[in-house]
């Protein structure tokens, strides 16, 4: 029996599908294969996952694979199952980006990060979903084997039907600049407005920033930034909130431009998003972005608000930029696909779990 | 891959805003203070509504297997009697749990939408003003 764990698994969340998709696959290869989590989100298909506490008692060569991205109940009891022991390692939130917003969230970052260097010497193998992801596992004192899988992302999704509403009224003429991520200290959604304010004043008035993401426990820092964005005369900033997903495919298809000031991803699914409907990235080299960008997008190596306004000008402007941008962002966009990451998994399952 | 050549794009930047005279604005993140300082009226006050539901957030989810204190006996015992009624209280806080985390869920999108009024009764507010002027 192949089982994954994880401590919450929700509709529409990056590590979820990934679970999924992944259960698919062991499946396939002819495996009894069942996901396991805490908190169950209730709008998943049926059969999706079961609850933890159903989760039943393992034997010597049942394997378990643990989806680790934060604090939980489960890290320490992972760390004494008698089975085999698998972590797939999605990256922790240094605690600092947080605490001003969500103390509770911080610790819990704290706490998952001393329980993740407790791992250390008790998992037989690990996936980390980047090679910055495995850094930060050696980092922790991890000697077990390490691989690098990226993250399956379900590209039949985004073929769906947008909100052709919402799309046509985006289409007006005003340039969309897209941020998708969940309002939360480390994502810096600040850095994008102060970006977006300089862009708006000094290049394009007729500009709008939408801002995707769900501000859930981290509502005093939504509410600082639109005090910022009102401060610097920034009009027409978007805070979309929780939204249904055909409005996110509107959103993402009516985008100029891509922009990312995040300062840490363990992987950033985002990015890889807006590769898939071609939209030109900027972004700011931090923690997993580079890795991700693969030589795809622009990549800046300083924050300035300004500069980063001129490039962003530059790339909607730029007809050949642009297009070899997006060029690049293609091409590193196969990487990604869902046939190369699957063949992969079942290669690392046979060579490392099996 | 296409050659984009990012120090080259970065250095043409730098000139032409140096050419230009471009100035950034000297509003900063930092400058912005964390909390709104306008009190709204002696009953509701928006900071204690906010602060409110942050100290509540970690208690939306009741446990009902909480750490069992005391000795090793008295912990066994516990453990036991917990095992015997589980059936019942588990039943009872799922329930409960499905109903904090509801009625958690409608009570936090109220600032949103207090944030959203103000807004607009801010906009409609001025607008009054400038109408009342012209009819002046």
């Amino acid at each position: 029996m192949i089982v994954q764990v994880l401590p919450t698994i929700s509709y529409g969340d990056a590590i979820g599908n990934h679970a999924i998709a992944l259960k698919k696959c062991i499946k396939d290869l002819g495996y009894k294969t069942e996901i396991y989590a805490y908190h169950v989100d209730a709008r998943l298909p049926k059969g999706t996952a079961k609850r933890v506490k159903n989760i039943p008692k393992f034997k010597k060569d049942d394997v378990v694979i643990y989806h680790m991205s934060t604090g939980s109940h489960f890290n320490n009891q992972f760390g004494n199952l008698k089975c085999k022991k698998v972590m797939i390692y999605h990256n922790i939130t240094p605690p600092e980006f947080l605490e001003e917003y969500n103390y509770d969230a911080s610790e819990n970052c704290r706490t998952g990060l001393a329980e993740l260097v407790n791992l250390s010497d008790k998992v037989d193998y690990c996936i980390a979903v980047s090679e910055f992801n495995k850094r930060d596992l050696l980092a922790a004192g991890f000697k077990c084997k390490i691989d690098v899988l990226p993250i399956l992302i379900s590209y039949s999704d985004y073929d769906k039907k947008p909100n052709e509403i919402l799309l046509e009224n985006l289409k007006d003429g005003v340039t969309n600049i897209l941020f998708t991520g969940r309002i939360a200290g480390n994502k810096k959604q600040e850095d994008v407005i102060a970006a977006f304010a300089e862009y708006q004043k000094h290049f394009n008035p007729k500009s709008r920033l939408i801002l995707i993401g769900n501000d859930g426990g981290y509502e005093k820092y939504r509410r600082r930034l639109q005090r910022f964005a009102k401060q610097l005369g920034a009009h027409d900033v978007k805070f979309t909130g929780h939204i249904k997903f055909n409005a996110i495919l509107s959103y993402y298809r009516a985008a100029d431009l891509f922009l990312c000031m995040s300062e840490h991803e363990g992987f950033c699914v985002p990015l890889v998003e807006a590769m898939y409907f071609k939209k030109p990235i900027v972004a700011y080299a931090s923690t997993a972005i580079p890795e991700t960008l693969g030589g795809g997008g622009i990549v800046l190596q300083e924050k300035n608000p300004l500069e980063t306004a001129a490039v962003m000008d530059k790339v909607i402007r730029d007809e050949n930029l642009r297009n070899a941008i997006i060029e690049n962002q293609n091409k590193r966009l196969e990487d990604f696909s869902n046939e190369v990451i699957i063949e992969r998994f079942k290669e690392i399952l046979k060579e490392n779990i099996l | 891959m296409s050659t984009v050549n990012v120090d080259e794009i970065m250095n043409q930047i730098r000139a032409e805003i140096a050419q230009k005279g471009l100035k950034e604005s000297d509003i900063k993140f930092e400058d912005i203070p964390m909390v709104n300082n306008d009190i709204f009226g002696d009953v509701y006050n928006y900071d204690e509504f906010s602060k409110s539901l942050d100290m509540a957030r970690p208690h939306v989810a009741v446990n009902a297997s909480p750490a069992l204190h005391g000795n090793i006996l008295s912990k066994i015992v516990k453990k036991v009697l917990r095992r015997l009624i589980a059936y019942h209280i588990e039943a009872i806080v799922d329930e409960q749990n499905e109903y904090n985390k509801y009625t958690f869920n409608a009570v936090s999108m109220l600032p949103d939408k207090i944030d959203e009024y103000e807004m607009r009764i801010e906009a409609l507010e001025k607008r009054i003003s400038e109408l009342e002027k012209k009819s002046n």
